[in-house]
């Protein structure tokens, strides 16, 4: 018997409408994708490819046009299907006038755990992400590899099932860049399913067991990395060859 | 909706007003408008309480809804704009329940704000041999008038931009402070134009039902009809403001 997909998507569209001045935009074309549980999987593709855009179809923050989404088997319209979720913006713009410490406390509250838990996953989770000594201090003051940071300690307030992480590692120095890598493959060893989008294809090999290219809303390229290992081709290359040739390139590799 | 959520919202927006210019600006607005009515008071003949107190009720509103009117208007196009929202809508939390979170933490700190002021305002009138018990009818009027402005601010926000918002929230305070010149004149229009402007009548709240400040000063109490009239017109305003904004912010995407 199949296991019930963490992430479904079947023909998963998104067109913008019309504003003044700008046509209407296609930014997802009959997405077809299914996560199961404890995978990890990267989205990639150049900017303006749609993967933000996924993201937010996922979560429910913007309605497909077409298509349909289910997370663990229900719809995202549902909050909660949330509670099983976690999830960090692109460019994460929080309530700058929160320090650090009471910023997790509101995003515990919002999933309605007790204080005593949220306390102490507050204090676990900013340890693990080095921003103990800046707990104290409003996000206003934060940079932006800190706000990276504390991004993605509130994404797992609520010891979510499924982690979605978009760009996690922009804005982040090398250092950062490696701790992040080691936070994602963490959650990777304790079964989390991760589903991120990057620019980033040495991470994305690295981390991930299975990738799909995005070019021009359309899903060009799926791949697994140890199926590409094993027939001696690397990422950047698929990468390359499908955003160059989105039409010939290989859907499931 | 959850009520847990609603609170949970209502706090963090408590805590930005707080901690943002705008409250300390209002306050000292209110402080310096009280402090330039103390003298004029004085040039008055024997009425000097009186016209402290009509001047005092004035600014304690201008003040309030003006707070209530700016911070409303901006609450939820900078939440789209800054992308707090995606944040929050991520998590378990209904659309409904951002938006009465929001409104929640933004009329309690109207209302905490009227309170203050009026706190300030009676205590001065009271040591100018003025009944405070019963000027304190016009507080809680006060209070309704700054509800429902930061009401109307929030529902409207849901669905226009931060400008359009204000205005169409200050218009509505404005004209519906003056409903009774709106259909006095429309008596002297032709039957097509009466029509419409008596429309127009009913589709604006009636501020005026919510300022009874003369009534008070001149030492009458407010009745409980007066009282309950007020309540149930300023409530069920507020409400069907709030839900307009509710249905308008189901749809919005970000």
């Amino acid at each position: 018997m199949m296991s019930v997909p963490v992430l479904e998507a079947k023909g998963l569209s998104k067109t913008y409408a019309a504003q003044i001045g700008q046509p209407a935009r296609h930014a997802l074309s009959d997405l077809d994708l299914r996560i199961e549980p404890g995978e990890t999987f990267g989205l990639l593709g150049p900017n303006g490819a749609g993967k933000t855009t996924s993201q937010k179809l996922f979560l429910g923050l913007v309605r497909p046009t077409r298509g349909e989404i289910r997370l663990f088997g229900e719809s995202p319209e549902n909050p909660d299907v949330r509670n099983r979720i976690g999830y960090l913006p692109e460019n994460p713009y929080f309530y700058q006038h929160l320090t650090g410490e009471e910023f997790l406390r509101f995003c515990g509250g919002l999933f309605k755990l007790p204080r005593q838990v949220v306390d102490e996953r507050a204090d676990r989770l900013l340890t693990q992400v080095r921003m103990q000594d800046a707990r104290k201090v409003q996000l206003k003051k934060y940079s932006k590899g800190m706000l990276q940071r504390v991004g993605i300690a509130q994404a797992l307030i609520n010891d979510p099932e499924l982690v979605l992480l978009d760009e996690p590692m922009s804005g982040l120095d090398p250092v950062g860049r490696h701790e992040f890598r080691e936070l994602i493959l963490d959650l990777k060893r304790q079964g989390k399913t991760i589903f991120f989008n990057s620019h980033i294809l040495s991470d994305v090999s690295e981390i991930c067991d299975r990738v799909g290219i995005l070019v021009e809303g359309q899903l060009a390229a799926e791949a697994a990395i140890a199926d590409l290992s094993r027939d001696g081709r690397d990422l950047e290359t698929l990468f390359m060859e499908t955003v160059r040739n989105p039409k010939t390139a290989a859907v499931a590799v | 909706m959850s009520f847990g959520h609603v609170l949970t919202l209502a706090h963090q927006t408590w805590r930005e007003l707080l901690r943002e210019r705008l409250v300390s600006g209002a306050m000292l607005a209110s402080a310096l408008l009280l402090l330039c009515a103390l003298p004029l008071g004085g040039l008055s003949l024997g009425q000097d309480a009186r016209i402290l107190a009509d001047l005092g009720f004035a600014c304690m509103e201008v003040t309030s809804v003006l707070l209530v009117a700016v911070a409303g208007a901006q609450m939820l196009p900078r939440e789209w704009e800054r992308r707090t929202s995606f944040l929050v809508l991520s998590k378990p939390v209904s659309r409904t329940s951002f938006l009465l979170g929001k409104a929640l933490g933004l009329l309690a700190m109207g209302t905490l704000l009227v309170l203050g002021q009026s706190a300030v305002l009676l205590g001065l009138l009271g040591a100018r041999g003025m009944d405070p018990l019963i000027l304190a009818g016009q507080v809680p009027l006060v209070m309704l008038q700054t509800i429902l402005v930061g009401s109307l601010a929030v529902g409207f926000s849901a669905f226009a931009s931060l400008p359009v918002t204000l205005l169409a929230t200050l218009a509505l305070y404005v004209t519906g402070h003056n409903l009774d010149s709106v259909t006095g004149m429309a008596t002297q229009l032709p039957p097509l134009s009466k029509a419409i402007m008596t429309a127009i009548g009913h589709a604006i709240p009636d501020f005026s039902l919510l300022d009874l400040k003369n009534r008070v000063i001149h030492g009458q109490r407010l009745t409980p009809g007066l009282a309950a009239q007020a309540a149930i017109h300023g409530i069920s305003w507020s409400v069907a403001a709030l839900c307009v904004g509710i249905l308008a912010f189901q749809r919005r995407e970000a």
